[in-house]
């Protein structure tokens, strides 16, 4: 494992990370594994990693101490098991047997909790072979810090070329490519020439945007719903269907008022469409604009 | 198994570092001390329970161990017992087996009991001694004979401390030297007495020992020597009079009993007042009404400051001490048919006397006074009522009290010129009101003392030559007339000792056998079978012979006139307050000024412990400008204290201030505590003469000095807030209903099947309101039992004090607004009507009354009227125990018998329990109590833990503890039911308050029994569980408070 | 609920991602100010008074306190519930905002995360050193008895506290711990020291920030947040039991659960305010905690704060509804007895104070909710002294009514545990990031 090779991408930002991710797995190029110093949503979506089943851990550890719980007090409590019969006490006349459920209701709770989170707690530093002193393997300090790494296997070079991955790296916005052992030891250089790969395509998808299209699109949203800031924002959430994601999104195109969602014809809507990839039809069908325009005359 | 084993030696480890950091101390011998320190013991403290308890071999039923908790109690007493007798062993066989001979039942473990006396007054009080290994350890009052009915008072409960107490000369001394050897101390008297220039003195108190009376007889032939005898408290006023009008110098019996109607003048009969035990039980005999028998004594309290006795009476009218007399004429005159001239409201004093009129024959009145023409008055009103020979008896009169005040007074206008002065037990230094002048002129006389510790008097003497205590004699004492009460050694010396009868016959030259008493034994045998013609053994088994005497004349033959005539004649208008001169119950005339438990006992009027102070009426206080706390300096009739502090009370009357005698003792003493230089002596303010003694100063003046004092109180406030834990109806209400304020009955309902208590025994107890007077005897009763660490005067200021059982005193106050007067009350200003003679028991009501009192000048009437509730509260052993519930470690449980348990050892402190306690009867270890020279009281030396009870652990530090329904006697007395193969009895298991109780107002025993007395009153109607709405099921019962009075009680 | 995430950065100042590194790590790289060794050193003072009164009352006993046979907790059931409220803020804003996605969580969820730690810490002095036998403590634990099977009370509501407080404090240490493992290891790689190499080395866990731990981490955190919540919910709950399941008058009260939780929540914030405002002042940390986030918490300070003026209310209707005798005269004695000035304490600080925050101005200035905070601390504090001191001393029976004052040790042990919780804090300050780098870090992405 300490030798392993691999070739890097190094990035200074999650998106362009993710966007290279989601492009080489579209090539049919594997992703080994990414490196950054805080969690970037959806990566684990777009490198293909299956959903870890460690709830189920969650709920079986849950589920023990629960049991644990119930049966250390009727164990210590009654007279199941006989155990009570040692020593039996008479408690401010409380009964001895499952009619103190009631008294056993907040330490089951609490047993159920804690076995829980350090169940779980414990499954996670297992399955991710984390223990207390290991030596990290770290390919390069600044891993945890600033820059993003995508790290790909040499045997991928097999789907791209090393000269294509290199561009197609520098292109999607990585800003320096490297070759690294998994230990953050300079890789030795590996003779294996890559073998000539299957045609990459040239032009992206038509479903991807490319930055010009994007700026392209925003123009002419621009164009037909007039400059927003962010000054003047009005809770679009209150136009209904939009809930704080949408409208952030919206924001993130530059419509922050009701005033522009009122003014959005059908030609800007596809442009929204086309740039968030969130709302097909939703739009129209629930009628943002005159929604809009009632708010605006409250 | 492992992982246990690894505990243990953990928890040994640890237990061990704190047990070797709080045992620094040396250490040796005797008893309960040598339980704590013994190896075993402590393994067992870490294990939490001894697991090395030879419960097989005891029971030979190892099924039955692991049956039921209820044995563990069983096992826990054996093993007790068990190192206990270790401990014995170890010690020196001449302390360990304390007996003259041996007797054959000592069976350690076993308590033993004999018959013998206590002396508080000297009197020769009959009790039992409950014995364990050769340590008296316990008095209860002798069941048999008329003097105790059963039950010791609490100074009497308590004076078994005195025997142990470190402060006891432990050898003679002889010129400021100690020695062993007794015939030095008989060289050195002989010499003093041989050389005396002048007369030879022997100073007593009053001697109700023939043996001693005739050993004084011989010293005085010897010597040609002269008898004084001195009491601190004279009640030549009565036997004065008695001798004016019957001819007989007596203090007659009081049949309180046969009386219907009892009036009282300012005797406190119930506290300290001649018997108090006695007239206890006998009054409380005719308080309790029955359905069958709806009667009850009627008792107006005609007095100036609140007495115990006060607080019983169904009527109470408090008038200036001064003019006591004055009403006590009236009421000859009205009884006589001649109009008085004073009154009380109401025309109350009327009206006592067509009650005493019709209740003839039935009827008493007493008096506290001393001065002799009112005590003719009293004989006088006494003989038109028909009182002597029924409720009056002259023939049984009480050798109490042979003070003669003009023979003392002549003693100490001599003294100077005495040759030598042997002092018996009399300490008239303290207690003379010129007791300084005494010391004085003692100064340049040889003195000879037998007292048992260096008191003021004894002080400078030449010879000590201490007496045995009377737990250690053999005597034979006449309290009574005819009534013979024998003493017996229930300890062996406790230190070099011989008694004062052996000293003063060697010293008159006889040849007294010496060693161990044989020559007092000799004495009481010959007393006993020769003079008395008994069996001698008999009656030092039964304690006491009661022999028939002659009659004494009843005819009354004084002069009413001249004796009203003198009290006219002596009453004097002035314009200072009267100073009242009254005993406390435990502290008394302060014989007992080192006795830790007579301190610690709340005053059961005011609540005060450690202290006297100036009680004052809430109208002088005020018209003063004074408040609670204000220190003062009381002067008049040349006599001073500068410093004392003043305590405002309810129910005292106006222009008459109350001090306590029996304070300001100065007795030398080996401990460093709060019973050092303890309050101030009142004793200078005594009136004295040749002719009689006055316990009331007349023109006494206050000066305010200073303030903020804080009262050491057990309890601060006084209202019960209008709330129903405290029952009381009338007589009449009673006669037409006997469930009146009782009628409701709550409904509790539980969320779940019950405990069945029906198999076995089920302790309860009862406590009946109109029995109890509030005495205070089951309360030090229950500390010694149960061996209750005292605190001290500090720790009763922060509320700490740890008395198991408490009695709770509830004022009522009535309104003396106009006929309606409106109000405002509480917070919410709600305005309220107030008729006049309506009674409040709420607080804020108080106060709106404080501000509305008739003339508008502050002038607090209502506090001049005032009803008085005691109410005993112990732990309630709730069957459904809110303690139980919440304690995280189940130190305290419920045993299948009813009892509310405390495992002292496993218990953590976190004192949750306490706060959910309802009735906050739960006590906590805040310090370590034993063995702490901050708490420097008889738990801190090796001699004073001698009166622990080995059957009841002394609890360490941090843990919590209460009333155990004295669970070792009960076990005892199943154990014992079992040995001899019997049904347990009602009554064979008693608590330590129900046996004290003189009034029997404490019924204890097992419900499950129908025949027990507990049951019966469990199917009484006046019974009732405190706070029972709050669902907790309590096992103590209390019975609602008839008051024999015409109104309404309750608002 | 909240919306001011877009009308003002969550983060100000144009960071870039190094930034973050850079600012956060700043404390931790450098040596300290002189402000930190003096406000350390005032904490550490205060520690040892903290070790000397507790000492004190080891060695003599329970009566070196002032408490007495009637009020039989005072002062130190009291710090113990004002400690335990306080600690409720950490794990909530964590878990509850984590769960609702609420963003503005970020910048402050590490320290009052630590800040839950450390007040449950002090809090735990309390039920163990309120013992009279503290060396006994562990029999409170369900542990074989060395002689049979005597068991633990699981019906004492004490023993239902040792469950939750436990839970409690190791499932945040988890939680607390688990948030700063990815920063630790920031620290290790930028560490140039061989020993904060090796220590943050130790703690990192080997983590190198791959994607496949990042999935799992995220699962994890997600789900100790949803049983971190119930927790809280559940803690305060049970501690409130303490006195809701007991018969005093005053204490025997269906509503302390929600109350007390409310009451909870609010001190919590409370404290969260005085804190941060003291930490993003002396460590220059404004940008990261703005007064957006201010704002947001002031008015979550206002809420709870009038849900617990409502409790207080209702608690007097039911009083006077129940018809006790006992009951009424517990709530009146509170307003107008002896105690009356720790109850109007209480009403000014809890109910009327946090009223201010309906203004704007108020909620966005900082120096006037630093002193706010420190109200609503003083408030609850008496809130606590006023429910068991007040309930206690006088009860059912007139005869045992007293009254109760501290002792110097009990303020010693008091103004110790502040010491201790500030000795923590500013500890935690120096050598633990006190922002959460990586999740401020994806903020800052997010709004590229």
């Amino acid at each position: 494992m300490l030798d392993k090779q691999l070739i890097l991408g190094v990035y200074d930002n999650g998106d362009d990370l993710l966007t290279s991710v989601k492009k080489l797995r579209k090539k049919g190029v594997e992703i080994f594994d990414c490196y950054t110093p805080y969690p970037v949503h959806h990566l684990d979506n777009e490198m293909g990693i299956k959903r870890s089943n460690l709830t189920v851990g969650a709920f079986l550890c849950g589920l023990t101490g629960f049991f644990l719980g119930l049966l250390l007090q009727f164990y210590m409590m009654t007279n199941f098991l006989h155990t009570f019969k040692s020593w039996p006490m008479i408690i401010g006349g409380k009964p001895q047997d499952y009619g103190m459920w009631p008294s056993m209701v907040p330490v089951t709770f609490e047993m159920t909790i804690l076995f829980t989170a350090f169940g779980i707690g414990f499954l996670f530093f297992a399955k991710s072979k984390m223990i207390h002193g290991k030596i990290a393997q770290i390919i390069d300090p600044r891993q945890t810090d600033d820059r993003l790494f995508l790290a790909v296997e040499p045997s991928e070079l097999s789907k791209m070329s090393r000269s294509e991955l290199d561009s197609f790296l520098t292109e999607n916005g990585a800003i320096e490519i490297r070759e690294r052992n998994l230990d953050g030891s300079d890789a030795v250089e590996t003779a294996a020439p890559a073998k000539p790969k299957a045609k990459a395509k040239a032009a992206p998808k038509s479903e991807e945007l490319s930055e010009e299209q994007k700026t392209e699109k925003l123009g002419l949203l621009k164009s037909i719903v007039g400059e927003g800031s962010i000054d003047q924002k009005d809770d679009l959430k209150e136009i209904s269907g939009v809930g704080p994601v949408y409208e952030e999104k919206l924001n993130s195109i530059g419509i922050f008022t009701f005033e522009q969602v009122s003014k959005l014809t059908p030609e800007s809507i596809k442009a929204i469409e086309e740039l968030t990839k969130y709302f097909p039809g939703k739009i129209e069908r629930e009628d943002w604009v005159s929604q809009a325009k009632n708010l605006m005359d409250k | 198994m492992v992982a246990w084993n690894v505990q243990n030696v953990i928890i040994n480890l640890i237990s061990t570092f704190f047990i070797s950091m709080s045992n620094s101390e040396n250490k040796y011998w005797r008893g309960i001390e040598e339980l704590e320190a013994n190896p075993a013991t402590l393994e067992n403290i870490s294990n939490e329970f001894s697991d090395k308890l030879p419960m097989e071999e005891i029971l030979g039923d190892t099924e039955e161990l692991s049956s039921n908790r209820r044995d563990f109690l069983k096992f826990f007493g054996f093993s007790v017992s068990a190192v206990a007798l270790a401990a014995c062993n170890k010690t020196p066989v001449k302390y360990a087996m304390p007996y003259i001979n041996k007797p054959e039942e000592v069976t350690p473990g076993h308590a033993l009991y004999y018959a013998t006396t206590c002396g508080v007054y000297n009197e020769g009080f009959p009790v039992m001694a409950k014995v364990r290994e050769g340590r008296p350890i316990k008095l209860d009052g002798n069941p048999d004979s008329a003097l105790s009915q059963g039950s010791v008072n609490a100074a009497g409960q308590a004076s078994i401390l005195s025997l142990y107490d470190i402060n006891r000369l432990p050898h003679p001394v002889v010129d400021g030297s100690e020695v062993e050897d007794w015939s030095e101390v008989d060289k050195k008297v002989n010499g003093i007495l041989a050389g005396a220039s002048g007369d030879v003195y022997v100073v007593s108190r009053t001697v109700t020992s023939p043996i001693l009376q005739a050993s004084i007889q011989k010293f005085m032939e010897a010597h040609n020597a002269k008898h004084v005898v001195y009491d601190p408290i004279s009640y030549s006023g009565i036997r004065g009079a008695n001798k004016e009008s019957f001819g007989a110098d007596v203090i007659p019996s009081y049949n309180f009993d046969k009386a219907d109607v009892i009036v009282s003048f300012g005797a406190d009969f119930l506290g300290t007042w001649i018997s108090p035990t006695r007239f206890t039980a006998d009054y409380s005999k005719n308080r309790v009404p029955t359905p069958e028998n709806p009667e009850m004594s009627k008792h107006y309290q005609i007095e100036s400051l609140l007495s115990l006795t006060g607080t019983n009476a169904d009527y109470r009218y408090s008038i200036p001490a001064s003019k006591q007399g004055k009403y006590l004429v009236s009421l000859y005159n009205m009884l006589s048919g001649a109009g008085g001239d004073l009154e009380l409201p109401g025309n109350a004093l009327k009206q006592i006397a067509t009650e005493l009129l019709a209740a003839k024959g039935k009827a008493l009145v007493v008096s506290g006074s001393n001065d002799k023409s009112e005590q003719v008055i009293v004989n006088a009103i006494n003989d038109l009522l028909g009182s002597y020979g029924s409720t009056i008896n002259l023939s049984a009169s009480m050798n109490l009290s042979n003070y003669d005040e003009a023979a003392f007074e002549s003693f100490v206008n001599n003294a100077g010129k005495a040759g030598a002065i042997v002092l018996l037990d009399a300490n008239p230094v303290y207690s003379y009101h010129n007791g300084a002048a005494l010391a004085e002129a003692m100064k340049n006389v040889p003195v000879i003392t037998t007292a048992m510790v260096v008191d003021e008097s004894s002080n400078g003497a030449v010879v000590h030559a201490p007496n045995n205590h009377t737990l250690e004699s053999w005597d034979v004492y006449q309290p009574m007339n005819g009534h013979y009460v024998t003493s017996q050694p229930v300890i062996s010396k406790v230190f070099n000792t011989r008694s004062t009868a052996e000293s003063l016959r060697t010293w008159a030259g006889e040849k007294v056998a010496m060693g161990e008493d044989q020559a007092s034994h000799q004495w009481v045998v010959d007393f006993l079978s020769n003079d008395l013609g008994q069996d001698a053994n008999k009656v030092f088994h039964d304690g006491f012979v009661q022999k028939s005497t002659g009659g004494v004349s009843s005819s009354f033959a004084g002069s009413v006139s001249s004796a009203s005539s003198r009290i006219a004649s002596n009453y004097k208008e002035s314009s200072g307050f009267d100073l009242a001169l009254y005993q406390k119950v435990g502290v008394l005339d302060g014989s007992s000024a080192l006795n830790p438990w007579c301190h610690e006992l709340p005053d059961p009027v005011t609540k005060v412990t450690y202290d006297n102070y100036v009680s004052i009426s809430r109208h002088d206080a005020e018209t003063n400008g004074w408040e609670q706390g204000d220190i003062v300096k009381v002067s008049g009739n040349g006599a001073e204290i500068d410093t004392l502090p003043l305590l405002i009370q309810p129910g005292q009357a106006r222009g008459v201030i109350g001090i306590a005698l029996g304070y300001g003792r100065s007795v030398q003493t080996n401990a460093d505590n709060d019973l050092v230089d303890l309050g101030k002596n009142a004793y200078p303010f005594v009136q004295s003469s040749s002719t009689g003694t006055s316990y009331l100063a007349q023109n006494v003046t206050i000066e305010k000095v200073d303030s903020g004092y804080e009262f050491a109180q057990t309890q601060t406030h006084h209202m019960i807030e209008g709330r129903d834990y405290l029952r009381e109806a009338t007589i009449d209400e009673y006669k037409k209903d006997n469930a009146v304020r009782n009628e409701h009955k709550f409904e509790t309902v539980s969320l779940w099947s019950d405990y069945d208590y029906s198999k076995g025994h089920h302790w309860a107890m009862a406590i009946d309101m109109n029995a109890c007077t509030g005495c205070g005897s089951c309360v030090v009763s229950c500390h010694i039992e149960n061996n209750v660490p005292v605190v001290g005067r500090k720790e009763v200021r922060r509320r700490r004090d740890m008395h198991w059982m408490r009695i709770d005193r509830y004022y009522s106050f009535q309104a003396d607004a106009d006929e309606t007067a409106s109000v405002r009350v509480g917070p919410s200003n709600v305005d309220q009507e107030f008729k006049k003679g309506q009674w409040s028991t709420m607080e804020n009501e108080l106060a709106g009354l404080d501000k509305n009192s008739a003339s508008g000048d502050n002038d607090y009437g209502h506090y001049d009227n005032v009803k008085v509730v005691h109410q005993p509260v112990m732990c309630q052993h709730c069957d459904h125990a809110p303690c139980e519930t919440v304690c995280p470690v189940l130190a305290t449980t419920h045993s299948s018998e009813g009892l509310n348990q405390m495992t002292y050892n496993r218990c953590i402190g976190t004192k949750y329990c306490g706060n959910n306690c309802p009735y906050k009867v739960r006590r906590f270890n805040w310090f370590r109590y034993n063995k702490n020279s901050k708490f420097d009281y008889h738990f801190n030396n090796e001699l004073g833990r001698m009166v622990l009870n080995p059957d009841v652990t002394v609890r360490s530090r941090g843990v919590m503890e209460k009333c155990s329904f004295c669970v070792q006697n009960i076990q005892m007395a199943k154990l014992n039911a079992k040995i001899e193969n019997r049904k347990l009895e009602d009554g064979d298991a008693q608590t330590a308050c129900a046996k004290a109780c003189p009034s029997n107002a404490i019924v204890f025993g097992d419900r499950n029994d129908p025949n027990s007395r507990i049951a019966k009153m469990y199917k009484n109607d006046r019974s009732y569980k405190m706070l029972e709405e709050v669902g907790t099921d309590p096992s103590v019962l209390y019975l609602t408070k008839i008051r024999n009075r015409k109104e309404e009680v309750q608002s | 609920m909240f919306e001011a995430s877009i009308r003002q950065p969550l983060v100000e100042g144009n960071k870039s991602i190094a930034d973050v590194s850079n600012d956060i790590c700043a404390p931790i790289e450098n040596k300290p100010t002189k402000l930190w060794w003096l406000g350390f050193s005032i904490s550490f003072v205060f520690l040892m008074v903290m070790v000397l009164s507790l000492g004190w009352t080891v060695w003599e006993g329970i009566g070196t306190w002032g408490v007495n046979k009637t009020v039989m907790w005072g002062w130190d059931i009291t710090n113990f519930v004002f400690w335990v409220g306080i600690g409720h803020a950490g794990t909530l804003i964590s878990a509850i905002l984590l769960l609702f996605r609420q963003k503005w969580r970020m910048s402050i969820n590490r320290s009052a995360e630590a800040m839950t730690i450390f007040a449950v810490l002090c809090a735990a002095q309390f039920p163990l050193f309120h013992m009279g036998r503290v060396w006994l403590a562990y029999w409170a634990l369900p542990l074989p008895n060395a002689f049979g099977s005597l068991w633990v009370n699981f019906n004492s509501p004490l023993l239902w506290d040792v469950f939750a407080i436990s839970t409690y404090l190791s499932v945040s240490l988890l939680f607390w711990y688990l948030g700063l493992i990815p920063d630790i290891a920031t620290v290790r790689d930028r560490a140039v020291t061989k020993a904060r190499k090796f220590w943050y080395g130790f703690f990192a866990m080997g983590w190198n920030g791959s994607a496949r731990t990042w999935h799992r981490y995220e699962i994890v955190a997600l789900i100790l947040a949803g049983v971190s919540t119930p927790l809280v919910l559940s803690v305060h709950t049970i501690v409130s039991m303490d006195f809701a399941t007991s018969v005093i008058p005053g204490w025997h009260t269906t509503i302390f659960p929600p109350y007390f939780v409310a009451g909870a929540i609010f001190s919590g914030f409370g404290m969260v305010l005085t804190l941060l405002i003291i930490v993003r002042k002396v460590l220059n940390l404004q940008q990261y905690i703005t007064i957006g986030h201010l704002d947001a918490m002031t008015k979550v300070v206002m809420l709870t704060g009038s849900i617990v003026g409502v409790a207080y209310l209702t608690e007097f209707f039911i009083a006077a509804y129940s018809g006790m005798v006992y009951e009424q005269y517990a709530f009146l004695n509170r307003a107008f007895g002896p105690y009356w000035w720790a109850y109007w304490t209480m009403m000014s600080c809890n109910l009327l104070a946090p009223q201010v925050f309906w203004f704007k101005w108020a909620r966005t200035t900082p120096w006037f909710i630093f002193m706010l905070s420190i109200v609503v601390n003083i408030g609850m504090w008496f809130e606590r002294f006023v429910i068991i001191v007040t309930s206690l001393h006088r009860d059912y029976l007139t005869s045992s009514w007293a009254m109760y004052s501290a002792t110097i040790t009990e303020v010693g042990i008091f103004l110790g545990t502040m010491g201790l919780f500030f000795t923590c804090f500013f500890l935690f300050s120096k050598f633990l990031p006190v922002i959460n780098m990586s999740e401020v870090k994806s903020i800052i992405k997010s709004r590229e």
